[in-house]
């Protein structure tokens, strides 16, 4: 919840401000751009999306320090 | 929050991008996952804080003086805290003897691929932006050209690209 909230203050609050120190025309370009960057976002979203359940699983059964559950261990693809 | 999906060519970079944060802060979202995974929260919530009382004030200080890329570039600077300092935390809970395998093979390999491709890409840029269709597509392949690179030198993810593509070869050859 408060790492929801975190986030979405991090990420939006730039735009708060900057939209009060910009001009319209410098601002509008800042958002495209921010806009085409978060673009990647919709790639990343589902696939740790669908790790997540997996990243629990291995986190119950394996100690913290050997290798950790990345793709190779986390897939059986 | 903190960290990097390890191994999906997504380090791209790109030096038209006027805030190219999201090289690592979508790549984020596996550290922070894998923190949530184990039950730590503490972490990722005082990385954020952090990163919210350093970026105010630096927007009031940076932006009228350097504009707008004066705010992205606060972006490349809270982000490259956030692989180098908060990841570090990580890792003295989580995982040590994975460090700097990731640092290495999951994080540098790539973006040295990915950024090879930009500084390449920079030589051969349009000189005017006269026509926003070319230059779209100029950028676009850039970015798929990145990506690739970065996508082949990361360790991970080669193997299953390249059984990836064999297989579809073999149908094509009508194999099975």
């Amino acid at each position: 919840m408060s790492v929801t909230f975190l986030a979405i203050l991090l990420t939006q609050l730039d735009k708060v401000l900057l939209s009060r120190l910009l001009s319209l025309e410098s601002f509008g370009y800042y958002t495209l751009a921010a806009t085409v960057a978060g673009v990647l976002y919709m790639v990343i979203g589902p696939i740790t999306s669908a790790f997540y359940p997996r990243l629990v699983e291995l986190s119950t059964q394996e100690n913290r320090v050997q290798s950790p559950p990345y793709i190779t261990k986390v897939h059986s693809w | 929050m903190v960290g990097r999906y390890p191994a999906f060519g997504k380090y791209r970079t790109h030096p038209f991008d006027l805030r190219d944060w999201s090289v690592s802060e979508l790549s984020d979202a596996y550290a922070a996952q894998l923190q949530l995974a184990y039950g730590w929260v503490g972490l990722g919530i005082k990385t954020n804080i952090v990163a919210v009382v350093v970026l105010v004030p630096a927007i009031f200080w940076f932006v009228p003086r350097y504009g707008v890329i004066g705010a992205a570039w606060i972006w490349v600077i809270l982000n490259a805290g956030y692989v180098l300092i908060a990841i570090q935390l990580m890792h003295r809970r989580l995982y040590p003897n994975e460090k700097w395998r990731w640092y290495f093979a999951d994080v540098m390999l790539p973006l040295i691929g990915a950024a090879g491709i930009m500084l390449l890409a920079k030589q051969f840029q349009p000189v005017s932006y006269q026509d926003r269709w070319s230059d779209f597509f100029f950028l676009s392949i850039t970015a798929v050209l990145a990506l690739m690179a970065s996508a082949i030198l990361a360790d991970r993810v080669r193997p299953k690209l390249m059984s990836f593509l064999r297989q579809d070869s073999h149908i094509r050859e009508g194999r099975t």
